[in-house]
């Protein structure tokens, strides 16, 4: 079995080798100068709907025709040869029209909305194994409403017991609105646990003034507290690997279309120089 | 409601009820229902008619009565779990290595039952599994079903192993039968009852030496006539410890040297011991809820530490651990499956040096281990001797169970490697059972439920796993059907419906066979069958006409049997995050980790 650093090296390798292949192709054929924006052009649109195709196998999956993890290797390399290929296309210039500019944007946002999810694919994971539970991201509000009913519960029944109303104001007047449903607080996406921290000194500064029954529910409460919070960092960051697809997939049906239409406007006007 | 034809193979006749009660191993049990008769002989010269009235049934209803008779036990197996099955001359009846459900009672006829080496390599392959074809594939795709569970209840034959399909005849039989030394049985004789008892594989091929006629009796039928007859389970338990010794002992590569007579020799002196429940999976749901799956606490000892040796263990069926005392608890070395032997490194050791070296490791059995014992005075006039220098000196230093513990016990705070660890796990939550474990490295999951989805497109829209389940570091063992090799959900599943694929050996539920009852779901130790409700093509649930129930399907994952390509979660996973992987096959595994 290949490891991951062994095939890391064999498509690097094979990347350089075809980026070098394919420049001196153009360097050959290349002259006059409108050749080599023809040819990487092609070569171009053609990479970008290799590269699409790998949307449609994600689609297809009761017929044998090989594994996502290699078409999304094959994705992901072509992905980056793709961007030589569009630097070489564009020689190394900034464009000048409104056209050109816009077309410019969405091949990088794309290729570049592309690269960030790819390094949040091998980030992520790891903080998710590391923290809390492991939780299907479409039983979180669940897993959010059972807690929320936990604390609930739990403050009532400390009320009861003590007769006293101290834990269910506590609870009523700084962490109603923490259980009230998920939340995908920013700090999250860095693993900060500042907040937590911040909910602990408050926490325990409110419990020098419990008695001792009181307290064994609020030793309870917070850990429901860190329960949620873990739930929410997972909300968090399986949010952020979710929707970073619903940039990226966008993105490239926007640039197939402006491709379409610059390959259309190239042939029309592309007469007096053949 | 089920009707008469979904019953296994619903044929009964007066002809059939007589060919059960020649068999002398049914003597005892009939002599109980019918006093009367004193021989099997007697029973077979009464007619249809004094039969149905010593029974006390008519036949002619019963094969119009869609119920099941509910006043003699012996009937009601008889229809719920026997066929007559006829064979041409040279006809292969069971075939070597493949799984069965059934044993055979010989009505008429002789067979012939290949001894090792046997035929296995000689024999054409041949997939019993129908897979969908690259059209039927494109239309499931074009046109996937709108609800969850749709499907249409009347379709029949919607099993995914046709048993029709396995008959193989060998034109060359008698040149076959010349060449390759065999166990004649004829009338009145039984076989292929260590595949149906055992949940192991055919031990030999066998083939009709002339025309033919058996009883087949699905292991269900065994099992009923075991609990409703002593004597039956006495003696098919007999023939079982009895074959399935000599059996595993022909196979033994330990003993391949030796002749046929001298294993049956050794056959003689082996005891054949069961350790644990061989229903084990109702302790292990206990302990899971009581946290006390580790060794010491619910395995039965089969050989401890320290003590003396003076056999050696062959694991026949089940699963056993080896392992060590490690400061208060025990570390796993290594388990041992069926074919695996236990102490030889130590026998070896003494009959060389001619010392007395006690055992430096323990011998647990996890759930159950059929255990044949071979006394080492035995292995040391029979088998050391006639072993060559450098294979005695491998087994002395391959397996180096002596130094390892010695070198554990040394080092009060060894490092516990990947592999220790994940042997510790997989062992203490009894994963090694399953030979297609669903793994998934959450390192590299990014959660996006692609795997699910592929499950889902493939099977009625509704996945057939989850994806959650025990975790060791940041591998989890999925909620996914392990198609374990000791499948205890097959043992109350009272139609069949659950079935292992004779070739390939994965454990599959037939559709149109499942009644729903959940035996196979409440038995699965790892809960990875669930029951759901069965829907017509407009999304609404399926009701039994008479009882008015919504009609229940057990579901499970069944590797994508039917589909081109092979599991289709682990072809979606883009992160190669997930892989279906044999946990006994360890280094796989460990290489797999260690990516």
């Amino acid at each position: 079995m290949m490891s991951f650093n062994r095939r890391r090296l064999k498509n690097s390798l094979i990347l350089i080798f075809v980026s070098l292949a394919l420049n001196t192709f153009a360097m050959y054929f290349g002259t006059p100068l409108y050749r080599i924006q023809i040819w990487s052009g092609w070569i171009l649109l053609t990479l970008i709907l290799l590269l699409f195709l790998y949307s449609v196998r994600k689609k297809i999956n009761l017929l044998p025709i090989g594994k996502a993890s290699s078409w999304l290797q094959f994705h992901a390399y072509a992905g980056l040869l793709s961007s030589l290929v569009f630097l070489k296309h564009t020689s190394f210039q900034l464009p000048t029209g409104t056209f050109e500019t816009l077309l410019a944007i969405l091949f990088a946002s794309t290729a570049l909305s592309g690269i960030i999810g790819m390094i949040f694919s091998r980030i992520i994971p790891l903080h998710l194994t590391r923290r809390g539970e492991e939780v299907i991201y479409e039983r979180i509000p669940a897993f959010s409403y059972k807690l929320k009913v936990q604390a609930q519960d739990l403050v009532l029944e400390c009320t009861l017991q003590t007769n006293s109303t101290a834990l269910a104001d506590y609870y009523q007047n700084h962490l109603s609105g923490f259980f009230q449903k998920p939340y995908m607080p920013l700090f999250h996406l860095y693993g900060s646990m500042g907040y937590l921290h911040t909910l602990e000194i408050k926490h325990n500064t409110f419990c020098r003034y419990l008695n001792e029954q009181e307290n064994q529910y609020a030793k309870q409460l917070f850990e429901l507290i860190r329960k949620k919070y873990d739930l929410d960092f997972h909300y968090t960051l399986q949010s952020l690997l979710k929707t970073w697809l619903f940039i990226h997939v966008p993105l490239t049906y926007a640039l197939l279309l402006a491709m379409t239409v610059h390959l259309m406007l190239i042939y029309a006007f592309l007469g007096h120089l053949q | 409601m089920i009707t008469k034809d979904e019953y296994w193979d619903p044929q009964m006749s007066s002809e059939l009820i007589r060919h059960i009660l020649m068999f002398q191993l049914f003597d005892s049990m009939i002599k109980d229902e019918l006093p009367d008769y004193s021989s099997s002989a007697d029973i077979f010269k009464i007619n249809t008619e004094d039969l149905e009235n010593t029974l006390d049934f008519d036949l002619s209803d019963r094969l119009e009565d869609p119920k099941l008779p509910d006043n003699n036990p012996l009937i009601e197996i008889i229809c719920k779990h026997t066929r007559i099955v006829k064979f041409k001359k040279g006809d292969i009846i069971i075939r070597e290595g493949y799984y069965g459900n059934s044993a055979f009672f010989i009505a008429s006829g002789k067979v012939a039952a290949i001894l090792p080496p046997g035929l296995i390599n000689q024999q054409p392959e041949q997939l019993p599994v129908k897979k969908m074809s690259l059209f039927e594939s494109l239309k499931k795709l074009w046109n996937p079903p709108l609800y969850p569970e749709q499907r249409n209840i009347i379709e029949k034959n919607q099993a995914l192993v046709s048993f029709n399909a396995q008959r193989v005849h060998l034109d060359n039989h008698a040149s076959v039968l010349k060449k390759n030394e065999y166990n004649e049985l004829s009338s009145g004789e039984i076989f292929g009852v260590i595949a149906a008892l055992g949940r192991t594989p055919r031990t030999s091929t066998v083939i009709a030496k002339t025309y033919c006629e058996l009883l087949e009796i699905r292991w269900q039928g065994l099992r009923d006539l075991r609990q409703l007859n002593e004597a039956f389970r006495k003696s098919i338990d007999s023939l079982y410890k009895k074959n399935s010794l000599l059996a595993h002992l022909y196979t033994l590569p330990l003993f391949s040297s030796l002749s046929r007579s001298a294993i049956q020799l050794i056959a003689e002196d082996t005891s054949f011991k069961r350790y644990g429940s061989f229903e084990w999976q109702a302790d292990y749901k206990e302990n899971l809820e009581n946290n006390t799956l580790s060794l010491q606490k619910s395995e039965t000892l089969i050989i401890a530490e320290g003590d003396k040796l003076q056999s050696l263990y062959l694991v026949r069926s089940g699963f056993a651990r080896v392992s060590y005392n490690y400061n208060n608890g025990y570390q796993v070395i290594k388990y041992l499956g069926r074919g695996d032997c236990f102490g030889l490194e130590t026998i070896a050791y003494n009959w060389k040096n001619n010392s007395n070296l006690h055992l430096q490791t323990s011998l647990h059995a996890l759930g159950y281990a059929d255990i044949l014992q071979v006394p080492s005075y035995i292995v040391e006039r029979m088998v050391l001797p006639g072993m060559k220098e450098a294979e005695i000196n491998k087994h002395l230093n391959s397996d180096l169970l002596q130094q390892f513990a010695k070198q554990a016990k040394d080092s009060p705070v060894k490092e516990l490697s990947l592999n220790d660890a994940v042997l510790d796990f997989m062992s203490d939550y009894h994963f090694i059972n399953g030979s297609s474990t669903m793994l998934i490295d959450t390192d590299r999951c990014t959660r996006c439920d692609d795997c699910v989805t592929a499950c889902a497109s493939g099977h009625n829209n509704n996945p057939r796993f989850n994806r959650h389940g025990y975790r060791y570091d940041h591998f989890m063992v999925a909620n996914a059907c392990m198609h374990c090799s000791d499948p205890v959900c097959m043992i109350d599943c009272p139609t069949g419906a659950i079935q292992r694929n004779p070739l390939e050996g994965q454990i599959i539920i037939s559709d149109s066979m499942c009644i729903g009852c959940s035996s196979c779901a409440n038995a699965c130790p790892y809960e990875n069958i669930r029951m759901v409700q069965a829907r017509d093509s407009k999304g609404l649930p399926i009701h039994d006409n008479e009882t008015r129930q919504a009609v229940l399907k057990a579901t499970k994952c069944n590797l994508c049997i039917d589909q081109l390509g092979g599991p289709a979660c682990e072809r979606a996973c883009p992160h190669d995050a997930l892989k279906r992987v044999d946990i006994q096959d360890l280094p796989q595994m460990i290489n797999w980790m260690n990516r």
